[in-house]
């Protein structure tokens, strides 16, 4: 028989229930819909964790501390040789070292990290001037809201003024052997931006500041690679030069690893639902079976194909596996945008960011509409078993 | 000479019990010869073995011992999907009851068999549809079958059995369930079959007033066939018919 001529008969068994047949395919449907909605949540919610971790531009960035360096401390001998490599944008040095903070004739003064790097190294590293503009030039510096507050200046005021900084510098990250620390005191700086953070006080300035006071080592570098896949071939030839390195990702991936734990958790719930309904339908295809013992006799008589008997109930149980797949991730993602939709409207009230609770990837649509399908069909098999099984003079006297 | 399309020999049939405790031999040596073209009454009490035979001639029963030949080839020698391609090509069967798909209409119904040997949906309807009317009954296509009288369902199962263009009708008891007229509609559609179309007939009944209609009788007794009259007994009848009429 044909292949469309046996999808039109199954759709023809299917129309003429119904009733029954809705009510088979809507099992299907919440089933679906629940492993669509819960899976969803558990990609959003990791979405929203890595999110506050990383944005995408980090996972082309590298790490390369010198805190556990031994034997290499880092100067610019080795940015040139980590520029040199393949897949290498740019390498910008940090230091990070304690300053302190006042403002003449005020007599207030403030003990705070002083934070100096290469103008590269901000956007790398998500810092960004809330108020004013980034330290790029010499004899600028940014200064965030935490220590503002202990000097007990006025965010809206301070753009523009000059403070005086001493820096303390230590002997680890210069190469002028004396032991001990070199204090260079009141370094005049003209604050040009206000980072927003309110936790520990920080003042950033330009590398610059220290190379000329001599600081010519560094605490860490950044690395910017291409794309994120020269990153594991990175790591190795800079491992070979001695070197360590951090990455974001290694971090995503522990975070990823226990979401993939929670989706699953997730999709066992929604599993659950679509076992019943799979029982349902199994249910529906039996019964079904059984109604039309006498019509299978029938068209054996008739010299209908057990292949195509076969085929005609297994379609029908795919129907409803198809179906119910279809409309189980239309149900799934109506009910995700809804309550996405509804997060917006509450966070735009509140004047927060707005945050997608629910994320479904495509491929979590294709993979739940196969399964779904792939259900249908497992669940139609054994009855068709049967009715191929069926005696054709048996059937014909069946009541 | 005509040619014998079907030949049953030595056919033996024994069905053994569910619990395999008692066997029952329902066919006990039939040697039957059909030729292209004859129209075969076959008759008996209740029981003989009358539909068992019908079934090993369409294949859906095998024998316990002996063959079946149709066309030459001996139906022992197929497999089940074998014999149901030869079903559905060389047959048209017609049953006492009518059985429907209950999800098609009249129409649909109809071009069942015409699927089954692969033609499309629409091509199918389309020659079913033409059936119908032979058997007037196009007026009937879009309802459904269990809605209609017996006389009526009777018609429709001609219908599904002559839609693929059968060379052999087998009808068991086809006018058991009908009233005069609908009987009468339904052998005058076999014998017009027979004689215009040449379309062989095997017929099972229970009425023995349809006897005449046939080229060859069977009668069967007991699992045996008891009587076989062939030739020109339709004709013989037939002159005997005109006689009556004449001296009433
Ligand atoms: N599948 C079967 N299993 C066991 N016995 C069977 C089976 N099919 C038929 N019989 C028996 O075989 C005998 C002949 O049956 P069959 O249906 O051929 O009779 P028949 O001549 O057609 O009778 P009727 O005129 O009542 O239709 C009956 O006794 C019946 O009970
Ligand atoms: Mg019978």
């Amino acid at each position: 028989m044909k292949l469309k001529v046996i999808v039109r008969l199954s759709l023809k068994n299917l129309w003429v229930k119904k009733s029954r047949t809705i009510i088979t395919t809507l099992g299907i449907v919440i089933g679906i819909g629940s492993i669509i909605f819960l899976v969803s949540l558990g990609y959003g919610l990791e979405r929203l964790v890595t999110s506050q971790v990383t944005n995408f531009e980090a996972f082309t960035i590298l790490d390369i501390p010198s805190a556990n360096l031994k034997t290499l401390k880092i100067d610019q001998s080795v940015i040139d040789k980590t520029s040199a490599l393949p897949h290498v944008q740019t390498v910008v040095p940090v230091d990070s070292i304690a300053g302190r903070l006042g403002r003449d004739g005020t007599g207030t003064s403030a003990e705070t990290v002083v934070v100096a790097a290469g103008k590269d190294y901000w956007p790398m590293a998500s810092i960004s001037a809330d108020k004013g503009s980034l330290p790029l030039a010499d004899g600028q510096a940014m200064i965030n809201r935490a220590a503002l507050k202990l000097l007990g200046e006025n965010e809206d005021q301070v753009i523009g003024q000059t403070m005086d900084l001493d820096l303390l510098i230590p002997a680890e990250i210069r190469s002028d052997n004396a032991d001990s620390v070199k204090t260079v005191e009141k370094v005049p700086l003209k604050i040009v931006g206000v980072e927003k953070d309110e936790q520990s006080p920080i003042i950033y300035v330009p590398i610059s500041l220290l190379n000329k006071n001599g600081a010519d080592k560094f605490i860490s570098l950044k690395l910017k690679a291409d794309t994120k896949e020269s990153i594991p071939e990175l790591r190795k030839q800079l491992e070979n030069l001695g070197l360590s390195t951090e990455y974001v990702g290694d971090t995503v991936d522990q975070i990823s690893q226990v979401f993939v734990l929670f989706r699953i958790v997730l999709a066992i719930f929604g599993l659950i639902a679509l076992l019943v309904a799979a029982l349902g339908t199994f249910n529906t295809l039996t019964i079904n079976l059984l109604e039309r013992i006498r019509e299978i006799g029938l068209f054996k008589a008739l010299g209908m194909q057990n292949a195509d008997i076969y085929k005609l109930f297994v379609t029908e149980s795919f129907l409803i596996g198809a179906f119910g797949g279809f409309f189980g991730i239309i149900l799934g993602l109506l009910m995700a945008t809804a309550i996405n939709a509804l997060l917006a409207v509450f966070a735009s009230k509140a004047g927060a960011d707005t945050i997608n609770l629910f994320v479904t990837p495509w491929t979590l649509e294709l993979v739940v509409g196969l399964f779904s399908i792939l259900v249908g069909l497992a669940t139609g098999l054994y009855p068709a078993y049967r009715a191929i099984k069926i005696n054709a003079l048996d059937a014909l006297k069946y009541e | 000479m005509e040619k014998e399309i079907i030949k049953i020999d030595g056919l033996f049939k024994e069905f053994i019990s569910q619990d395999k405790s008692t066997k029952t031999e329902v066919l006990k040596g039939i040697n039957v010869s059909i030729n292209e073209g004859d129209f075969v009454v076959i008759y008996g009490p209740s029981g003989c073995g009358k539909s068992t035979l019908l079934n090993h001639i369409v294949g859906l029963e095998t024998p316990t011992k002996g063959n079946v030949y149709l066309y030459e080839k001996n139906m022992n020698t197929l497999n089940a999907a074998q014999r149901a391609k030869v079903r559905s090509s060389k047959f048209g069967i017609v049953y006492q009851q009518s059985y429907w798909a209950k999800a098609l209409n009249v129409v649909e119904n109809v071009a069942v068999p015409l699927m089954i040997v692969g033609s499309g949906y629409k091509d199918s309807l389309f020659k079913a549809q033409a059936i119908l009317g032979e058997v007037e009954m196009g007026q009937y296509a879009e309802k459904w079958p269990l809605q209609l009288s017996g006389g009526e369902q009777q018609r429709i199962g001609l219908a599904r059995a002559l839609v693929n263009n059968p060379s052999i009708i087998v009808a068991d008891e086809p006018t058991g369930n009908l009233d005069t007229h609908s009987a009468d509609y339904v052998m005058d559609l076999l014998q017009k079959l027979n004689k215009i179309y040449k379309r062989t007939v095997i017929m099972v009944t229970h009425n023995l007033a349809y006897l005449p209609l046939a080229t060859k009788t069977i009668a069967m007794l007991d699992g045996r066939i008891v009587s076989e009259k062939k030739g020109e007994l339709r004709a013989q009848l037939e002159g005997e018919l005109k006689n009556l009429e004449k001296m009433i």
